[in-house]
């Protein structure tokens, strides 16, 4: 018997969002992604379900779900269209959760019923180096800091109605709630080299002001906080990777199978029999990894080492896999009328969003090593 | 292995052209999937795709070495630049220049050489990809002429040749025996360009089908003999893996530079990145993978050289340069972090332009079966 085991109510979350994927998702998927096109209509869509505010606590509106269940959403989605899934795991694990946790109930009140009635939340990423050419100043006013600068990465920036900004120093933590009309912030499109329906934006900022009032999280020792707020998002982002290596195989068995070369099959070949065999494998590692991880918080327990385990493993697997069904492929799995190509760009943007190997690989070790 | 001074100077030369004249064009070209006009004709003056080809046939007159220098450093600042000068030279300036008589060679090889004429390599169709003894376009000679019929596709720069080698069997059910090669020039009745294909990467070279429908060629535009076909596209490819492998070195090593200049010039928390000992192993494996792939890649190009087997040697040094071409670029994009998925960077292109060097002219499953039939026999 399987290590994961999904309740009756898991089984129908999957099999509704698996439904929802194929007749919704599949027929847009390869095009949103093609013109970099945020798919308003469908995220409208997937507000009306409340699918974007799935970990909510009803009491705000929310469906309230467990994180097992947001997983379960999260792979059915991103085997079809993984710039979707993303919009959900930011809406969830980026902006909701941190709030839920750590925001006052005034915010709490205002801000999780608008998710869960539909608004879309963006997040602000820190940047990852201090860059040589960049200058990021942070001004103290008497009850607020103005801050003027660049940030590379703003996540479902495109449609989001506020925004979470995080501000790190080594003394403290900031986590700031932006409306998207405040003053002081211009929105840029992206060009990634995947994930181009996921609405990511680049930030300039002038004179923002950024108010006390709507800010949580004023202290952090060690980063914790923060950590753990990541830790979170990494469970959702693993699902993401997961789906996509999933749907890398399912399209490559399928290919291998119809593709005939020397007079029989590819399939029958054991090179790539051994591709396929060496694909499974490391999915279902994923799988376990993904499904332990989110159990580890639904139950309570500390999760820090786990989804950071879980997010490295699958990222990394994402992209091995998106490589190597490009492989099984030939040349057919470079050419954009196949879907390979997307998967594997997907799958890279993924295994760096809002996540550093190094980094991860560092804590991990300290905490074998404490 | 030491670089002669002839050698030294040469590359310096052409590194030169790269970073001034390639490299800015490099994104622009990505982008706007623009195939260089520009940049194909400059490497024509340069002398570059007839470098191993005799002066009395438009060449230079130097040789191979020479030629996966060029290609090397072309890469190493644009791919798509790369793969036309790779797929011209050894592709269709290759197969006139080893099987082609004296007046085929004067009418084609010449301009090719010189590139006053656009050259491509029509192997690959829907059904015959890694299997080509599949080859369905057929070729019936007609009193004087052949008459062509057939599809072929992924034919790089297909749409903008000027003069296309292709494979063609006199009957299917020959197999490898049945296939001959033919020239066929742009303008024949009965030959057109197909579909133009959207790809992951070197988007700036052109990649196409080609479609013949009742094509008449006169008979002299036969290569060799009739049946030479499959000897004729295996000695072209044996030198096409020699620039399939120095392009993807190439892009490696681009990969490197530019991931080098971002540890040297960024820091992380007051830290220079390139103090990072994480970030120190990872340039130190792809910067000693990256060595030993030009080994082999130089190796098998002096072996062409002196006229000796390079069966083994070009098939290693293609699966090798692209397998740690693809750990290099997908390295340098992580050493990069998020930014390196953006178009700030060069590095999340050198990924995509590289993962084609594990699939064209041979995959690397390809590459694999051959070298494991040199080194254990048949």
């Amino acid at each position: 018997m399987s290590l994961i085991r999904f309740n009756n109510e898991q089984k129908m979350i999957r099999d509704e969002f698996r439904k929802f994927a194929t007749s919704e998702l599949e027929p847009i998927a390869e095009e949103i992604e093609k013109n970099g096109v945020f798919p308003k209509e469908i995220v409208n869509k997937l507000s009306e379900l409340g699918l974007l505010g799935l970990i909510i606590p009803e009491k705000y509106g929310g469906v309230e779900l467990d994180v097992t269940s947001l997983c379960i959403a999260v792979e059915e989605i991103s085997k079809v269209c993984a710039s979707i899934a993303t919009i959900l795991v930011v809406n969830n694990c980026m902006v909701a959760y941190p709030l839920m946790k750590y925001g006052e109930e005034t915010l709490k009140e205002k801000y999780l019923n608008k998710l869960a009635e539909g608004e879309i939340g963006g997040f602000i990423c820190e940047p990852e180096f201090d860059l040589s050419e960049e200058k990021n100043d942070l001004k103290a006013d008497e009850n607020d800091f103005i801050f003027s600068g660049h940030r590379e990465f703003v996540l479902n920036g495109e449609a989001a109605n506020f925004y979470l900004m995080p501000i790190n120093t080594p003394e403290y933590t900031k986590y700031y709630i932006l409306d998207n009309d405040a003053k002081g912030i211009l929105l840029s499109q992206k060009n990634l080299l995947g994930m181009r329906a996921a609405g990511f934006m680049n930030a300039e900022f002038q004179d923002l002001k950024l108010n006390n009032e709507t800010c949580f999280i004023t202290e952090d020792n060690n980063q914790k906080i923060q950590s753990e707020i990541r830790d979170y998002a990494n469970i959702g982002f693993s699902a993401i990777s997961s789906g996509i290596a999933q749907a890398a195989l399912e399209t490559s068995i399928k290919y291998s199978k119809d593709r005939v070369q020397f007079g029989r099959p590819i399939s029958k070949f054991p090179m790539i029999q051994e591709m396929l065999a060496e694909m499974k494998m490391k999915i279902e590692t994923a799988r376990l990894l993904v499904y332990d991880a989110a159990s580890k918080i639904d139950k309570g327990e500390d999760f820090s080492v786990q989804s950071k385990i879980a997010r490295l493993y699958c990222g990394e697997i994402g992209v091995f896999v998106g490589l190597n069904a490009i492989q099984v492929h030939g040349g057919y799995g470079y050419m954009k009328d196949y879907p390979l190509e997307r998967y594997f760009r997907d799958a890279k943007v993924l295994q760096l969003l809002e996540a550093s190997p190094r980094i991860f690989k560092s804590k991990i070790a300290s905490e074998l090593l404490k | 292995m030491i670089l002669s001074d002839k050698h030294l100077k040469f590359r310096e030369k052409i590194r030169q052209f790269a970073d001034e004249v390639v490299a800015p064009r490099a994104i622009e070209l990505d982008l706007n999937s623009e195939f260089p006009h520009d940049l194909v004709k400059k490497m024509g003056e340069m002398g570059l795709y007839g470098l191993y080809v005799p002066e009395k046939f438009g060449g230079s007159g130097k040789d191979t070495l020479s030629y996966a220098i060029a290609v090397e450093e072309v890469s190493r600042a644009c791919g798509s630049t790369g793969i036309f000068l790779a797929a011209h030279t050894s592709l269709a300036v290759s197969p006139i220049y080893l099987a082609g008589n004296e007046s085929q060679k004067q009418k084609w090889l010449i301009p090719l050489a010189k590139g006053e004429k656009i050259g491509s390599f029509g192997l690959t169709e829907p059904n015959a990809g890694s299997d080509a003894s599949g080859t369905r376009t057929i070729a019936k000679l007609v009193n004087d002429e052949y008459i062509i019929n057939g599809d072929k596709c992924f034919i790089t720069s297909g749409h903008v040749s000027d003069i296309i080698v292709i494979t063609a069997t006199k009957d299917p059910s020959l197999g490898y025996k049945g296939i001959s090669a033919f020239v066929v020039e742009k303008g024949t009745p009965g030959f057109s360009p197909g579909k133009e294909e959207d790809k992951l990467g070197l988007r700036g070279s052109i990649t196409s089908e080609l479609i013949f429908e009742d094509c008449k060629i006169p008979k002299e535009n036969l290569l060799g003999n009739e049946g030479d076909g499959f000897k004729i596209f295996m000695q072209t490819l044996d030198g096409g893996r020699i620039s399939i492998g120095a392009l993807a070195l190439g892009i490696a090593q681009g990969a490197l530079e530019h991931t080098i200049k971002f540890v040297r010039s960024n820091t992380i928390s007051g830290k220079p990145l390139y103090k990072e000992q994480s970030i120190q192993s990872k340039i130190a494996e792809i910067g000693t993978e990256i060595e030993a792939a030009r080994l082999l890649i130089y190796q098998a190009a002096e072996l062409k050289d002196a006229g000796k087997p390079l069966t083994k040697v070009a098939a290693m040094g293609k699966y090798y340069a692209s397998l740690i071409g693809m750990k290099a670029t997908n390295t340098a994009i992580e050493l990069h972090g998020m930014l390196g998925l953006t178009k700030k960077y060069p590095v999340e292109r050198f990924i995509r332009d590289e993962k084609l060097m594990e699939i064209g002219e041979g995959t690397s499953e390809i590459q694999k079966i051959v070298i494991a039939r040199e080194i254990l026999g048949k």
